[in-house]
C-alpha cells in the first residue's frame, strides 16, 4: 500500500517535471502573463492528481495540453481580452501580437530558430510547440485545440514554410561555403 | 504533387498511414524538387525538436519557474519535491549524454553496434560512400527504439573494401550548421546529442589554405596523405578543392576517387553519416540545392587501411600482392555538372603516390582538420574515433592552428576546453 503510494507519487513528480515548463510556455503565450500561466499550470496538475489521470495507460500529454489551454482560455474570457470561442480565438487576444519578424536581433545564433518560431501567428507556434517539443501527432494536437487533424496539418504546413523562408534569410549567415576569408 | 500540399508536410513528418503513405512516396519518386521539399521539411523538424530540446534543458536552470507558487497547500508540498526531483532528472540527463559520449566506459547500446554487425556480416557495400541511391532501406530490426529520441540513430559509414568497390564519391555540399548546434550545445553546458554532430559539417566549417587553380582550370584539386593520427596502422587521406570565383557548379557535382587494391585494402569517408530520414527513405538525395560557391573549399577525409597494415576489419579482406611502393595510393577526379556552361571545363584528376608524413610532420591545416574530425567522432562516441582524446584533439588543433585571422580555430580550441570539462564534471 504504502509502496504504491510511493510509486504514485514519484510517477506524479516525473510527469510534473516533464510537462512543467512545456505547459508553462504554452500558457504563457496564451495568456501573455507569467504569473496567470502559472496559475493555469498548478491548476492544471491539481486537477490531474485529483482526476485520477495518472492511471491512464495512455499519454498523458493530450489531457494537460487540453485542460491547461481551457485554463489559459479561461482567464483570456474573465479579462474579456478576447471574442467568444471560434477557430481564431487565441490571435483575437490583445497584446499578443508575435513580434514582427524583421525587428529579431539577427546576430545571436542562439537559440535563434526558437525566436523566429515566435514571430509566427499564435496558432501556428501553438501546433509548432506540441509538435516539435511535446512530439504530438496530428490527432492529438487537434483534440487539444479543438479542431481537426485537417487543420493542424494546414496550419503545420504554413507554418514550416514561413518558417524555412525566414530561418533561409539569416542561415546563409551561419552556412560554410559562403565566402570566408582563409585563416 | 505540388510544395503547396499540406498532405507533403504530412508524410514528410511521418503523419500518413497506409496506403496514402506509399500513394505519396510513389507519386513524388520522379519529382527531385517535392524530394528537395520533403528533405528540407525533414531537416527543419530535427532542427527544431533540437532546439526545443536544448530551450528544456536551459529551461531547467531558469531561476523563478517554480518561486511564487508558494503559499499554497500543494505546492508548499511538491514544490521542494519537484525541485529535488528536477535536480535528479538533470543528473540522469547528465549521466546518460556523458556516458553515451564516454569512450570505453559505457556497455554499447543496441543502435551503435549495428555499423559493427553490418561489417561482421560483410555486407560493407550497404553503406556506399554517400551515394543515396545505392543505400538499401533499413529492414524493422535495424530501426533504432522508439523511445530512443530523435538523436539515436547512428548510420556511420564503415570500412569498405577496395576489392568490393573501389570507387567512392564525394559530393560537393556540406551543411555546417551542424557545428553551431555542437558549439551552443557545449556553451550552454551539455554535451550535444550525438546526431547532432555532422563530422563533415564541423570540418568544413574551417576553411583551409589551398593554392589558387591553375589558369584554365576552375578548381585546384589537392591531396595530402599522412599517418593517421588516432590509429598510427592506418593513414589520413585529406581531399582539399578550392573554387575559383564566378565558377557556379551544379551540387550534383562529385569529387570521385578511385583506390587502388594493391595499395590500399579498405577505406572510411570520415562523416556523412547517414541520417535518420535517408534510413527512412534512402531515396531522397539533397540535389542541386547548394553549390559550391566561388573562392570557397572543400575539404573531404579518408582513413585508410594500407595494404602493408595491419587490418581491423580482417574478415573481409583476402590477402593482396605487395605492390611496388610507386604505385599511385589513389585518383581523384573532379566530376562537374555544370549548368548549360560546362563546355569550358575540363577534366581535373590527380593521383596520390605515397609520400605518407608522420602526423607530427603533417602540414599545419591537416592536423587540424584532423583535429575536429577526431572531436566530432569523440563527440559522436564514434566507433572509428580509434585511441585518441581530447587532449590529442587539443594538441593537435594547437600544432595546426597557424595564422587564425579570423579567430576560428582559437574558438575551436576554447570549446574542446569546454568539452573536455563538461566530461570530468
Amino acid at each position: 500500500m504504502r509502496r504504491g503510494r510511493t510509486a504514485k507519487r514519484e510517477e506524479f513528480d516525473e510527469i510534473v517535471h516533464r510537462f512543467e515548463i512545456p505547459l508553462l510556455q504554452y500558457a504563457q503565450r496564451i495568456t501573455n502573463n507569467r504569473e496567470q500561466a502559472r496559475d493555469c499550470v498548478q491548476e492544471t496538475f491539481v486537477k490531474f492528481q485529483r482526476n485520477g489521470a495518472l492511471r491512464r495507460e495512455d499519454e498523458p500529454a493530450t489531457w494537460l495540453f487540453t485542460v491547461c489551454r481551457n485554463a489559459a482560455l479561461n482567464v483570456c474570457r474573465k479579462e474579456k481580452r478576447m471574442m467568444y470561442v471560434d477557430e481564431e480565438v487565441i490571435e483575437s487576444c490583445e497584446s499578443e501580437q508575435p513580434m514582427p519578424f524583421d525587428q529579431l536581433e539577427k546576430k545571436e545564433a542562439t537559440g535563434f530558430l526558437l525566436r523566429i518560431v515566435s514571430t509566427l501567428p499564435l496558432r501556428q507556434q501553438e501546433v509548432i510547440q506540441l509538435k516539435f517539443q511535446n512530439d504530438l501527432s496530428y490527432q492529438q494536437i487537434a483534440e487539444i485545440m479543438q479542431t481537426t487533424a485537417n487543420n493542424v496539418g494546414v496550419l503545420l504546413h504554413t507554418a514550416l514554410k514561413t518558417l524555412r523562408q525566414r530561418y533561409g534569410q539569416v542561415a546563409a549567415d551561419f552556412i560554410p561555403f559562403k565566402p570566408k576569408p582563409n585563416d | 504533387m505540388n510544395v503547396d500540399d499540406p498532405k507533403l508536410t504530412a508524410y514528410a513528418l511521418d503523419e500518413l498511414d497506409e496506403p496514402e503513405r506509399s500513394a505519396i512516396a510513389h507519386a513524388i519518386a520522379d519529382s527531385p524538387e517535392v524530394q528537395r521539399f520533403v528533405a528540407e521539411t525533414q531537416d527543419l523538424a530535427r532542427d527544431l525538436r533540437f532546439q526545443y530540446r536544448l530551450d528544456l534543458q536551459r529551461g531547467f536552470f531558469a531561476p523563478g519557474k517554480l518561486t511564487g507558487i508558494q503559499g499554497d497547500a500543494f505546492w508548499s508540498k511538491a514544490g521542494p519535491l519537484a525541485i529535488a526531483a528536477l535536480i535528479a532528472v538533470l543528473a540522469v540527463v547528465g549521466a546518460v549524454i556523458f556516458s553515451s559520449n564516454e569512450s570505453g566506459i559505457s556497455a554499447p547500446s543496441s543502435t551503435n553496434l549495428q555499423p559493427r554487425l553490418a561489417v561482421e556480416r560483410g555486407q560493407l557495400n550497404e553503406f556506399a560512400p554517400v551515394q543515396a541511391e545505392d543505400a538499401p532501406r533499413p529492414s524493422q530490426n535495424e530501426k533504432f527504439a522508439p523511445d530512443a529520441g530523435p538523436y539515436a540513430f547512428t548510420g556511420e559509414r564503415p570500412f569498405v573494401s577496395v576489392r568490393n568497390r573501389p570507387r567512392s564519391s564525394v559530393p560537393l555540399v556540406v551543411n555546417s550548421s551542424s557545428y553551431l548546434d555542437v558549439q551552443r550545445s557545449i556553451d550552454a553546458g551539455l554535451l550535444p546529442p550525438r546526431e547532432s554532430v555532422r563530422v563533415e559539417g564541423m570540418i568544413n566549417h574551417f576553411s583551409y589554405e589551398y593554392p589558387q587553380p591553375t589558369p584554365g582550370e576552375p578548381f585546384s584539386l589537392n591531396l595530402n596523405v599522412v599517418a593517421c593520427p588516432w590509429d598510427p596502422t592506418h593513414q589520413l587521406v585529406r581531399i582539399g578543392l578550392k573554387g575559383r570565383q564566378n565558377v557556379a557548379v551544379r551540387a550534383d557535382s562529385r569529387i570521385e576517387v578511385e583506390f587502388n587494391p594493391r595499395r590500399v585494402t579498405s577505406y572510411r569517408l570520415i562523416g556523412y553519416d547517414r541520417q535518420k530520414t535517408e534510413a527512412q527513405d534512402s531515396d531522397q538525395g539533397n540535389d542541386g540545392s547548394y553549390s559550391l560557391a566561388a573562392g570557397h573549399t572543400l575539404t573531404t577525409l579518408y582513413e585508410i587501411v594500407p595494404a602493408e597494415g595491419v587490418r581491423r576489419v580482417s574478415r573481409t579482406q583476402i590477402p593482396s600482392v605487395p605492390a611496388d611502393a610507386s604505385e599511385p595510393l589513389l585518383t581523384a577526379k573532379l566530376r562537374l555538372n555544370t549548368r548549360g556552361n560546362g563546355a569550358a571545363i575540363g577534366p581535373i584528376q590527380r593521383t596520390l603516390s605515397n609520400t605518407e608524413f608522420d602526423f607530427a610532420a603533417a602540414p599545419g591545416d591537416v592536423k587540424f582538420a584532423a583535429a575536429v574530425a577526431e572531436f566530432g567522432m569523440i563527440l559522436r562516441d564514434s566507433e572509428y574515433k580509434g585511441n585518441g582524446s581530447l587532449q590529442q584533439v587539443l594538441e593537435w588543433a594547437q600544432q595546426g592552428k597557424g595564422a587564425d585571422t579570423n579567430g576560428y580555430r582559437a574558438d575551436f580550441i576554447e570549446l574542446v576546453r569546454k568539452a573536455q570539462a563538461l566530461k570530468r564534471s
